[in-house]
């Protein structure tokens, strides 16, 4: 037989105490019990149960963490007291290394912060990059979130 | 909420909690009295009624939406229900239609169960029946499911549950003469329609 395809109707439980009781004159939901507010206590314990799913970290913030960890490699092991000569090496070391459109880079802002590395730190960069959106992911303590919206 | 924007809200990481939190709300009750009027015991069916939560939780990606949710999910109930029956009977080292009499005998004394002496009647025989029949028997008349819902909740063809459901008729009314209840059976209306 081929297997046949439905949905048990919307109302079909509304009445379904009524109809069995009509039918047979008792219903095992009057026969079998459970204590009050069973169903309200069952609720809380599988919310609580339910292994919680991570958010998924969308591709191009993984991608723009690792352009900034890069970044940051190569950037942090110059010294303060550097010639403006190494900070164009700096320059030009960015600018072969990273594809500023792949990650919607700011490429002025970051390469004019390259020009003043000795006073910033590697967090600058990592701003320049994603405009604040990895500074809000590393501020999310749990990396979950709920949705209440029902 | 329809049932696709459910599925597709479960199976999105960054929905899949609320939408659990709604499938929960509108569903544990009807899943647990299915369970319990399987396992028959309380403390049995609120076990098996997390596990089939977690199991949906775990295995929605493999859900493919050919039936509803709702149908998968009592599918999914009624296997979790039938294994533990079985586990459970192993365990204890009883035959299995053993097991069940005494699962049915023992809600005499269960301070959650409020049946009549004809209602506990009726479990003991159900305990004596093979596996496919108390389980249909049970779908068909304590749950009122047509068969053709049936047929799609167990793929099984319609003229072999109506042919199950005869059967577990005539053993449940034979058990009931040869404990001289006779007249019960008519109070009963199980006709096999």
């Amino acid at each position: 037989m081929k297997k046949e395809s439905f949905k048990i109707p919307e109302n079909y439980f509304d009445d379904l105490s009524d109809r069995i009781i009509q039918k047979h004159g008792f219903d095992q939901k009057e026969v079998f019990k459970v204590e009050d507010h069973y169903f309200d206590k069952l609720e809380d314990r599988l919310l609580d149960q339910l292994p919680k799913k991570k958010k998924v970290i969308p591709f191009p913030i993984a991608l723009r963490i690792a352009a900034a960890l890069l970044i940051g490699l190569l950037l942090i092991p110059f010294d303060q007291n550097e010639s403006r000569t190494e900070t164009i090496y700096n320059e030009e070391v960015i600018t072969e290394f990273i594809d500023f459109d792949l990650f919607n880079i700011d490429q002025e802002r970051l390469l004019e912060d390259a020009l003043n590395l000795n006073q910033l730190d590697p967090m600058d960069f990592i701003t320049d990059i994603d405009q604040g959106e990895i500074q809000t992911y590393f501020n999310d303590e749990e990396f979950e979130y709920y949705d209440y919206e029902y | 909420m329809s049932d696709q924007e459910l599925i597709q809200k479960l199976k999105d990481p960054n929905h899949s909690n609320g939408a659990f939190r709604y499938l929960i709300k509108h569903y544990q009750e009807r899943l647990y009295w299915h369970i319990r009027k399987i396992v028959l015991r309380h403390e049995d069916a609120d076990d098996l009624v997390q596990e089939v939560f977690i199991k949906v939780f775990k295995n929605i990606d493999k859900f493919k939406g050919e039936s509803s949710i709702y149908s998968w999910m009592y599918r999914i109930a009624t296997n979790e229900s039938l294994s533990f029956l079985k586990r459970d009977a192993r365990m204890k080292k009883l035959p299995f239609e053993e097991y069940m009499y005494d699962k049915a005998s023992a809600l005499q004394s269960d301070v959650l169960y409020d049946g009549d002496q004809i209602q506990l009647m009726l479990h003991k025989a159900l305990a004596k029946l093979p596996e496919q029949q108390r389980l249909i028997f049970t779908m068909k008349y304590l749950e009122d499911l047509s068969y053709k819902e049936i047929s799609v909740l167990l793929d099984k063809t319609q003229g072999g549950l109506k042919a199950n459901y005869f059967h577990a008729v005539s053993k449940i009314k034979e058990y009931f003469k040869s404990n001289d209840w006779l007249d019960q059976v008519e109070e009963l209306k199980m006709e096999a329609v």
